[in-house]
């Protein structure tokens, strides 16, 4: 048994204070009587003469004795050990914060054999384990390492029990596991005056920096309950997927992919190719062991919507046993753009524009610079105008000018010139589909380049089709007025058109991310919510922010730039996303996939150094192995109640009162 | 308590208590507050069948129910006697004289009065009690006085109620006739104590001033100088041909060992003090004492002691002594023990 606070010891100076007291005479009480004849030959010895008598050994006396006694091993806080639990349930010495960073990772989904649990659901158990024992009092905190760390805390018992509920249904976020960054923040939530531990359970397939880990102020616990040795840890994975041109320049897209062997012998197997759900092609490699990585091309089929490469090998982690890819055709942007075309006299542009699928286009005279710069658009088409200066400081979207005027935004040089195409920038997107051979152009004026603008088609006086910036937004110009040119009567304009406004207002929702990589991108100017429906769960519904307005938790918006970010990309699979407008109408969708293959998370081997990183915490030296034990305080704190209780009615009930005599009596006789 | 100890075990041996709510009669009385009845009906009509026992004091008149030597001219027949000169012509028996040819004179049973004189003490040692159940000694005193008084009233016998502390008080009476009994029970509810206690002298002051004899009850609870004194006091009242009875009142925390003990440690907080200071409640001397059970044994012994200097110093002068306890009342207990000690009959 131990004295956690040997001081409260102090606190029995209160009993020779009760014995002063009790032998000290009192103010006596005044009674009257017939005569004091008797009573004066009675008493030989007033009791005036004597301060103090003999200690009395009554009951009230050795009550209050108790009573300060227990109270002053109270105040002592004696604790015994934890075997001795039985007889105080409940107790306990002191309080602890327990923090515990649960891998969350998707290589937590791994399993050690087949029927086995996984590793994350091991981890799960572990963890509600070690909350099991917290009490009332405790702190826990459990930061559930994913891309990004989520944390729920609990400072109570009913919060306690809360959280051991949550986690027995809560998901894994999967992603990458940030290590480092749940230690540091560990560190930042510590609790100070309570012993303080850290678990880390995990598989293991983590790294730790010495530094972050050395800046804990408390010993870091590792578990590991799904470690498996590294044959049973052996994991292939397609680490990289992604769809190029042949560089041959014969117009062909290859699909390029990577697998890799995180196991600790080599490995033949066989990739397929999956499109739209069909095996499209099939290929034998060897992988060498320990991280042996074959690279895969294959011609992609054209038309198909949907590509998937899958490794024909059972292993511990199947979610990375497969990638998907969305091909350029297949990922079209579907979510309409809002156009405001701006033209005096609508003519070849605006057809060509009207021409183009899934455009809301909206056509202003030049004059109406409110409708110009009052945002609402992603993009903003000039035809053969340009709006007031201080009209065009405003715009903040990106533009399309189609045969600027001279003294316009864009600088040129004297002279109208009937240019030929001199320069092409071969492979430009802009150009895709487009053939300007045999196009006549007409008087064109003499633009310069600016810094940083990029030319696509010039000629020989200077560029005819190049890539600027308006007010650090991207602009693209066509100098050439569609009016005087051939152009419009060819179906290199409209292609060429289509082409502008899908480099200039992309939805901006990227093919694929890497797992557990937030998804950040700005929505439609006409949206106001965003559906994102994972490959499984609820789909979550964003809402785009328009000003300075509240945001749900899962949402990270600048007001300014109407960005969205959606950090649950932890589940492999294809996302939808849905934009909406203020009156609820679906505006489109598109799509993007997060593969599971990663070089790093789908290495499910233990880290031989995270256990001896870990023990380098702070901690660890100055806190050691906690011992486990109860409390004795509130059982004395009750004790000294009762006797104190016992004590008054011992005083105030007449019966007692006698009984307290009679002691007094015997001992006195 | 010496003197009933016999009589009063034995009540106490079948069961009866002389304490209220224990076997005293319904309807007694039993608080001592200065508004009540001192006496209720019941207790009066118990009364009426005693008388007081005149013993050897004088009697005198024709008014009460005392039965004298000498004969008169009642109705009533004592004796002949033969006819002398002088004697009342008219009281010859003429049948007799027929009969036996002389002259026979009927007497007849002449009936007087007892004078009766009731000292109460009324110093302020009596307005005294132990326990609220009780009344205070000079309630008690009080209740045997109206007690006394109705039984002489009730007999035709005359009284005088005299109230002494320090000095004699304003009497009241001489009365005499059972229409005084209101009067005597009214003036004894109005009576208040007075001041401290001189008994001899105010026994022997007494005396003196009364050239007539009587029976003399003293109610007191004799706190007042020591045994030697009053009995020098009794002797007084002998020598002058009074018949005394001296009729003791205490209270059971006063005598009583245990009942001084429990009164003792009785404190209101009940923490137990360790001193009590005591104060007299004539002199308003005080005196602190530790309550221990030495104490007590001493101060009992010294009562016992006193009691016994009493009893020794009435005994020695022929005086009737009777000691009552103020938790009695005017109970069968009361007056057996009147009865025992020759005061009533």
């Amino acid at each position: 048994m131990n004295l956690l606070t040997p001081l409260g010891l102090a606190a029995l100076a209160a009993l020779p204070v009760i014995v002063l007291f009790h032998m000290r005479h009192t103010t006596p009480e005044r009674r009257p009587v017939p005569s004091l004849r008797f009573w004066a030959a009675a008493n030989p010895r007033p009791a005036d003469e004597r301060r103090l008598r003999r200690p009395p050994l009554t009951l009230p006396l050795v009550l209050q004795l108790i009573a300060a006694a227990a109270i002053a091993l109270a105040l002592a806080r004696p604790a015994t050990a934890a075997h001795l639990a039985a007889l105080a349930p409940g107790l306990r010495s002191e309080p602890r914060h327990v923090i515990v960073l649960l891998d969350g990772s998707t290589s937590m989904g791994a399993t050690i054999g087949a029927g086995s649990p996984s590793r994350w659901e091991l981890a799960r158990r572990e963890t509600i384990a070690r909350l099991a024992p917290l009490r009332e009092g405790d702190v826990a905190t459990l930061i559930l390492m994913g891309t990004r760390p989520v944390t729920l805390t609990a400072t109570d018992a009913a919060s306690l029990i809360a959280l051991r509920e949550r986690l027995a249904t809560i998901a894994p976020p999967g992603g990458r596991a940030d290590l480092d960054g749940a230690l540091a923040l560990a560190g930042d939530l510590l609790l100070p005056n309570l012993e303080r531990h850290v678990v880390v359970i995990s598989d293991g397939a983590l790294t730790a920096d010495a530094t972050t880990v050395a800046n804990v102020a408390a010993p870091v616990e590792l578990m590991l309950p799904g470690a498996a040795s590294d044959d049973a840890s052996a994991n292939l994975a397609v680490v990289d997927i992604a769809a190029r041109p042949s560089p041959n320049g014969d117009g062909t897209v290859g699909l390029y992919t990577s697998v890799m062997n995180f196991g600790p012998q080599s490995v033949t197997t066989a990739v397929s190719l999956l499109g739209d759900g069909l095996e499209v092609g099939r290929s034998e490699v060897t992988l060498a062991a320990n991280g042996g990585t074959e690279s895969l091309r294959w011609l992609l089929p054209p038309g198909v919507a949907e590509l998937t490469v899958r490794i024909e090998h059972p292993d511990a982690l199947a979610a990375d046993d497969v990638a998907t890819l969305l091909p350029g055709e297949a990922a079209t942007t579907t979510i309409v753009p809002r156009i405001l075309l701006v033209s005096d006299l609508p003519g070849a542009l605006a057809r060509a524009l009207m021409a183009v699928e899934n455009v809301l286009l909206t056509i202003e005279p030049s004059d109406n610079g409110i409708a110009i710069a009052g945002g609402g658009h992603d993009l903003i088409v000039f035809d053969r105008t340009a709006p007031a200066t201080d009209t065009l400081d405003r715009i903040d979207t990106a533009s399309l000018w189609v045969a600027p005027p001279v003294g316009g935004p864009f600088a040129t040089t004297e002279g109208i010139s009937d240019p030929e195409i001199t320069r092409v920038r071969a492979g430009d997107p802009l150009l895709e589909g487009v053939d300007l051979s045999g196009a006549t152009f007409g008087p064109t004026p003499v633009f310069t380049l600016g810094a940083g603008d990029e030319e696509v088609v010039g000629g020989a006086d200077g560029p005819l089709l190049f890539r600027s910036e308006v007010n650090t937004q991207p602009a693209l110009v066509l100098a050439i007025d569609p009016e005087a040119s051939n152009l419009p009567k060819r179906v290199a304009f409209p292609v060429l058109v289509a082409n502008a406004i899908a480099a200039l207002a992309p939805d901006g929702i990227p093919a694929a991310i890497p797992l557990g990589e937030p998804l950040v991108y700005e929505p439609r100017a006409a949206t106001v919510a965003v559906e994102i429906a994972p490959p499984a769960g609820e789909p979550a519904l964003l809402q785009v922010a328009a000003g300075p307005t509240t945001q749900p938790a899962n949402v990270a918006s600048d007001p300014v730039s109407r960005e969205i970010v959606y950090a649950d990309t932890g589940a492999a699979g294809t996302y939808t996303v849905t934009e909406r407008d203020e009156s609820g109408r679906d505006l489109g969708s598109t799509r993007f996939v997060v593969n599971a293959g990663h070089p790093r998370e789908s290495d499910l081997r233990v880290n031989a150094g995270l256990a001896g990183t870990l023990a380098s915490a702070t901690g660890a030296g100055v806190t050691a192995t906690r011992q486990e034990r109860v409390d004795l305080w509130p059982l004395l704190a009750l004790l000294a109640l009762i006797v104190i209780a016992l004590e008054w009615a011992a005083v105030l009930r007449p019966g007692t009162r006698r009984v307290v005599r009679r002691l007094a009596k015997g001992h006195a006789t | 308590m010496n003197a009933p100890a016999g009589w009063l075990s034995a009540v106490r041996a079948r069961g009866w208590h002389p304490l209220p709510g224990r076997g005293a009669p319904a309807g007694q009385p039993l608080d001592a507050g200065d508004e009540e009845i001192l006496l209720d009906e019941r207790t009066l009509t118990r009364l009426r069948r005693l008388s007081l026992a005149a013993g050897r004091a004088r009697t005198e008149g024709l008014a009460g129910e005392h039965r004298s030597r000498r004969r008169g001219t009642s109705p009533e027949f004592a004796d002949f006697k033969r006819y002398s000169q002088g004697d009342d012509f008219r009281r010859i028996d003429w049948n007799t004289y027929a009969r036996l040819d002389g002259l026979f004179v009927r007497l007849s049973e002449v009936t007087t009065e007892l004078s009766v004189h009731i000292l109460l003490d009324s110093s302020a040692s009596m307005d005294w009690r132990s326990d609220e159940r009780w009344p205070t000694k000079f309630t008690a005193a009080r209740r045997l006085t109206g007690a006394l008084a109705y039984i002489a009233l009730w007999g035709f016998d005359r009284i005088a109620i005299v109230p002494f502390a320090d000095t004699l008080g304003r009497p009241f009476g001489p009365v005499q006739g059972r229409a005084q009994v209101v009067p005597v029970l009214r003036h004894l509810q109005q009576m208040r104590t007075l001041g401290g206690t001189a008994l001899a002298p105010v026994i022997e002051t007494y005396a003196h001033a009364r050239s007539r004899p009587g029976l003399l009850l003293l109610v007191s609870d004799l706190l007042s100088g020591e045994p030697d004194e009053l009995q020098a006091a009794l002797h007084v009242l002998r020598a002058r041909g009074w018949q005394t009875a001296v009729l003791h009142i205490v209270d059971d925390a006063e005598v009583a060992p245990d009942a001084a003990s429990a009164w003792l440690h009785g404190d209101a907080t009940g923490t137990g003090s360790t001193s009590i200071e005591l104060i007299d409640r004539e002199s308003d001397v005080t005196l602190r004492l530790a309550p221990d059970d030495e104490v007590v044994t001493r101060y009992a012994a010294a009562v016992a002691t006193w009691l016994d200097a009493l009893e020794a110093s009435c005994v020695a002068e022929a005086t009737a002594y009777a000691r009552f306890s103020t938790a009695w009342g005017i109970d069968d207990l009361t007056v057996m023990l009147l009865h025992e000690r020759g005061i009533v009959a």
